[in-house]
């Protein structure tokens, strides 16, 4: 990190009340047009009401609604863009100057799949992503962006009635960077979910799935007690899934999981570390459109987006990925 | 016709014990020769560290003067553990010993700056790690291959078999005292 929040707010602090004039701008607006659409709806309302036309009388009132609520989205969407382009742009680069920031980019849809992080899931039918983050700390270079997959479920009841809904498959950061050591094969890191109920049977279950060939190559067991109930290892080489996964990083992704406290996965494929961290936190969005006016400028509002970033880019010092001893540069 | 049943129902049942057995001989087999393939893989990784020694103690030969004892160990270890004729108990005494002496040897390194800003030293001391690393990793899969391997022929069913297969317990890769000691070493020097 180049610079602390407090001076990230000293040196934003100009755009920000820029920003915030804007805003406040954009309310009295909201504000206007709620106020004329309700009182016209309302007047209209109420003359069709003495004229006595029944339910009709209340369509004058809900076109007013629907008219703010049009206004409220439009507005909130602005206002979400401003702040995005004008203050994340320029605080991603604050929190490290190698770093760009595109709001509106996702991490592309090849690396998704490179990761092979859920090739056990359908291919997506939905995709979308937002807040993508790109460039290299010191060594390393990273890509990340917010992520939502989904695929299409169709199902028909007794009456052969279609029902169509979406299964989310992946929701959170999903985080691509360079590995600091060759390799040439597939490692999987993924959540443990047999055998930390199942026991050895589960872990016999896992190796079993591996060879029916639903897993690339086979179960690697590892010696480390608490990884080992955490995550299943599969691989396609036992000797380079050790190679990347030695007992120092065992236990560095132990702490990673511990800190991140969700069911994070990990893969290990071209040279690259893929990770992805459910989470059902939006980051990186800005305070409310209706926030008071001193929101913005508060310290631990900025401090909290700093939070975001530091927990985002957290990959690269929490697997040591800037240790260069190896052949690997 | 009772008795035609019955030698039906010892038929299936002889025809599936056969089968039981064949399915656990077989796994046993597996689980030996993965031993075998496991333990052939730190061999690669160790002939690597052969050939990169000679490399490297070319090397640093120029620079560190006061260390020739040291270079002259690590020289005469690889030739003692090159050495067909040995067998292979000793020749991972051998090896354990020249894990140590490298390892003595990079910490000397520490006190020659200006080896350490020598580009060819560089590359070989991260070949070095690397293939260190690698050992490390071809150790682990082998004890987890061995583990894998006493696991079965320890517990009940296989172990029956086992026995008649005559299959003993293999011993794990502990690691050497010098090389527990070795981190607390590595940490003095930085102090």
């Amino acid at each position: 990190m180049q610079v602390s929040p407090v001076e990230a707010l000293r040196e934003l602090e100009p755009i920000l009340r820029e920003i915030e004039a804007e805003r406040s701008q954009q309310v009295h607006q909201f504000a206007q047009i709620t106020l004329w659409s309700v009182v016209i709806g309302g007047l209209l309302s109420l003359a069709l009401a003495v004229f006595q036309v029944g339910v009709w009388a209340f369509a004058p009132l809900g076109i007013a609604l629907i008219i703010v609520g049009v206004a409220y989205s439009t507005k909130a969407s602005e206002w979400r863009n401003t702040f995005k382009h004008r203050v994340m742009t320029r605080l991603v680069k604050l929190f490290h100057p190698s770093l760009n920031y595109y709001p509106n980019r996702a991490i592309a849809k090849q690396e998704y799949h490179l990761s092979m992080l859920f090739h056990n899931s359908p291919d997506p039918d939905r995709y979308r992503g937002e807040d993508y983050i790109e460039g290299v700390i010191d060594k390393t270079d990273i890509r990340l962006s917010e992520l939502h997959t989904e695929y299409r479920q169709v199902t028909y009841d007794s009456k052969g009635n279609r029902h169509e809904y979406w299964v989310t498959i992946f929701r959170g950061l999903f985080i691509s960077a360079d590995f600091h050591k060759h390799f040439h094969g597939i490692t999987l890191v993924l959540p443990d979910t047999e055998q930390s109920w199942l026991g050895g049977f589960g872990q016999w279950l896992q190796s079993i799935s591996a060879m029916l060939g639903n897993q690339p190559g086979e179960l690697v067991k590892m010696e480390d007690p608490e990884f080992e109930r955490l995550f299943k290892v599969f691989s396609t080489d036992q000797i380079e899934a050790r190679y990347i996964l030695t007992p120092n990083m065992i236990r560095r992704i132990v702490e990673f999981r511990k800190k991140t406290d969700s069911p994070i996965r990990l893969s290990f494929v071209a040279s690259r570390v893929f990770v992805a961290i459910p989470t059902y936190h939006d980051h990186f969005e800005p305070p409310s459109l209706f926030a008071p006016a001193d929101k913005l400028l508060d310290p631990s509002t900025l401090a909290q987006y700093f939070e975001e970033l530091k927990f985002a880019l957290a990959v690269v010092d929490e697997l040591n990925l800037n240790t260069r001893i190896w052949t690997k540069r | 016709m009772e008795l035609i049943t019955g030698l039906i129902c010892v038929g299936a049942g002889a025809l599936g014990l056969a089968i039981l057995y064949a399915i656990l001989y077989n796994s046993l087999i597996g689980k030996k020769n993965q031993v075998e393939y496991a333990f052939s893989g730190i061999d690669v990784q160790l002939k690597k560290r052969h050939d990169l020694i000679p490399n490297l103690v070319a090397t640093v030969k120029q620079y560190m003067e006061h260390e020739r004892g040291l270079l002259e160990r690590i020289t005469e270890l690889r030739s003692r553990a090159m050495n067909p004729n040995l067998p292979e108990g000793e020749r991972m005494q051998v090896e354990a010993a020249l894990s140590g002496a490298l390892r003595n040897l990079m910490i000397a390194v520490e006190n020659y700056p200006q080896l350490r800003a020598n580009e060819n030293f560089l590359h070989l001391q991260a070949s070095l790690n690397e293939i260190e690393e690698q050992i490390a990793a071809a150790r682990r899969t082998y004890n987890a291959a061995v583990t894998d391997y006493n696991n079965a022929i320890e517990m009940f069913p296989t172990n029956l078999i086992a026995a008649t297969m005559g299959l003993k317990r293999r011993a794990v890769f502990e690691a050497e005292e010098a090389e527990r000691a070795a981190p607390s070493v590595a940490q003095l020097f930085r102090q």
